[in-house]
């Protein structure tokens, strides 16, 4: 077991090493391509001019943003595949993403948005709270929490969500319309370094706290009588942990729109390449996730540059794409 | 002492165990028995501070089991479920996992001593050869040693199990309480078990509890507790019984509906 700790620091390296070359691919390539090595010499304070400002306003937020989201979907994918003991349960099958996309999309057409852009990841937030706290009190039942009970009536009020989303595009004018669709698509284009700041801090504290729960997570795999018998307090964790993933994909959502499948396939992916034990899990999903998110937006900032594809189509298809490929090559009768 | 008083259980307001007083002594090894739906499994649930009673406590050596701290307990007893988890994850992951309530609370890895452990529990159940196996892909009768490895590891005082025997072949029912009969003597390990098969009951345990509708029926030595008359009634179907030429233990046969007529007369 001794070669276990070596293992994952390999993985660990490996994935960062990725990591940091799609961060520096993302800073290089776009409609100003910029040589890597004078992406060095800027980010080292030499150098300057215009592509000092395109670096240091643009694309290194947009790079911080992208690490954030991806990593905190992913591990929020990770931290509910892990309570439900289920590979398919995903950030946006608890309808904590659709209420969002209803704060958001009620904000524009009231067209609070004109009054501050900051009201629309407000409204968003606030959504995703309203699902949150509604799915917690429908899911407590005489003292427990109901994981089963949680995953039926998270889904449930996804459909209605997307219902009432659906009601809200029927209702709304062109341009309205434009707006919400657009932002359920989601998007790194963030202008307010604040947000990009608050978004990055959030998701690197809940990694760290997650942290906390890794042995619990890991007897939790077993089931939750099995979690119970090796002392873990169940209910108390499962509550935190509901509430901590539950955060990320409020904030994710609220900031940067529904981008889809990162949170469902990163972390199904990593589990099979680093195994189930979330002493690794955790951190090898976060840094995958916050590549996969960066790659995915670098390509729709460039592929029909100067326009942008809007990145939850990238990541749903290249992440289509990966999740049957691992599905279908699964071998018969093994789990996850 | 591991001690139930009066104790009332149930699960949305039914009632499954109806006022069980029971008291445990350290070093024994008690088999509980009695018909399906008795409340076996309820009675181990309300044991192991999993099911929280409605009525009455359990204590541990003085203490109410829900007042001690979920770790604590877990560290003086384990438990073993009916049906081991299939859980992907390799033999020896799933051993480890019951240093779980041994880890400190900054702890990341597993000490060496974590690891010489689980290495002794895989050793006394002789499965260190299926280490690297995934739990999904070794036997029923593999697991179910992996499970108790498990529990092993916990280094409990207590080992509560719910049909260790369930579903293995007699090779396997044999190696598994011989292994539960040495530990209990060798390690001075008390092992509480709920066991279906009365025959096995009779040959392992030393004292039966026998459960009817979530009441205790009767308390003592198998040959006190396995008796014709009783068993016909709780069981509600006639059996034989005798004792084992090899072992002089008690053992139970059932009579089909067939020669239910012969018995009569007989």
């Amino acid at each position: 077991m001794k070669h276990r700790s070596r293992k994952w620091l390999m993985w660990l390296l490996f994935l960062t090493v990725i990591a940091s070359g799609v961060a520096a691919l993302a800073l290089a390539a776009g409609p100003a391509g910029i040589p890597v090595r004078k992406v060095f010499q800027i980010l080292s304070g030499r150098g300057g001019g215009i592509e000092q400002t395109i670096i240091w306003d643009i694309r290194l937020p947009r790079l911080l943003l992208g690490i954030a989201i991806g990593g905190g979907l992913s591990l929020a994918g990770v931290i509910l595949q892990g309570l439900f003991r289920n590979p398919l349960v995903e950030p946006y099958t608890l309808g904590i993403s659709g209420g969002a996309a209803v704060g958001i999309s009620l904000n524009i057409v009231f067209g609070l948005h004109r009054v501050g852009i900051l009201t629309m990841p407000v409204a968003g937030f606030l959504g995703a709270c309203s699902v949150i706290f509604l799915l917690y009190v429908l899911s407590v039942k005489r003292k427990v929490l109901s994981l089963h009970g949680l995953l039926l009536t998270g889904v449930m009020i996804n459909f209605i969500a997307s219902s009432l989303i659906m009601l809200i595009l029927a209702m709304s004018r062109g341009k309205d319309l434009q707006g919400i669709v657009f932002w359920i698509m989601g998007s790194l284009d963030e202008p307010d370094g604040s947000l990009i700041r608050l978004a990055l801090g959030a998701s690197v504290f809940f990694l760290a706290v997650t942290y906390f729960f890794h042995k619990d997570l890991n007897a939790l795999a077993l089931g939750e009588e099995e979690a119970l018998h090796l002392g873990v307090p169940v209910e108390r964790t499962k509550r935190l942990l509901f509430t901590i993933a539950s955060l990320l994909i409020g904030v994710s959502v609220a900031v940067s729109g529904m981008i889809g499948f990162v949170g469902l396939v990163v972390p199904h992916f990593m589990r099979k390449m680093v195994g189930h034990d979330h002493r690794i899990l955790l951190a090898a999903s976060f840094l995958a996730g916050g590549a996969f998110l960066v790659f995915c937006d670098t390509l729709a900032r460039t592929v029909i540059a100067p326009l942008e594809l809007p990145v939850g189509v990238v990541t749903g298809i290249l992440g289509g794409i990966i999740f049957i490929f691992v599905l279908t090559r699964q071998e018969p009768g093994g789990t996850h | 002492m591991l001690r139930a008083k009066d104790l009332v259980c149930g699960y949305n307001g039914k009632t499954v165990l109806d006022g069980i007083d029971l008291s445990v002594e350290r070093g024994e090894f008690l088999g509980i028995i009695g018909p399906n739906g008795s409340g076996k499994t309820t009675l181990l649930g309300a044991l192991t501070r999993v099911l929280e009673p409605a009525r009455g406590e359990v204590s541990l050596d003085g203490k109410n089991i829900w007042s001690i701290a979920p770790k604590t307990f877990a560290r003086e007893v384990s438990a073993v479920s009916q049906n081991a988890p299939a859980v992907p994850m390799t033999v020896e992951e799933f051993i480890l996992l019951g240093r779980v309530p041994h880890y400190g609370d900054l702890q990341f890895l597993e000490t060496k001593k974590d690891l010489g452990i689980a290495e002794q529990a895989m050793h006394v159940t002789g499965i260190e050869g299926l280490r690297d196996r995934l739990m999904t892909r070794i036997s029923g009768g593999e697991r179910q040693l992996a499970a108790i490895a498990r529990a092993l590891a916990q280094e409990p005082r207590w080992l509560v199990l719910d049909e260790p025997t369930a579903h293995l072949d007699i090779a396997h029912q044999v190696r598994i309480l011989d292994l539960l009969a040495e530990l209990n003597v060798g390690s001075n390990l008390t092992v509480i078990m709920v066991l279906h098969d009365l025959n096995l009951a009779g040959e392992y345990c030393r004292r039966l509890l026998l459960l009817h509708h979530g009441r205790c029926v009767r308390k003592g030595s198998p040959e006190e507790v396995l008796k014709q008359g009783i068993l016909e009634e709780v069981y509600g179907t006639p059996v034989v019984t005798g004792k084992n030429i090899v072992s002089s233990r008690p053992f139970v046969l059932a009579v089909p509906v067939k020669h239910q007529e012969r018995k009569k007369i007989s």
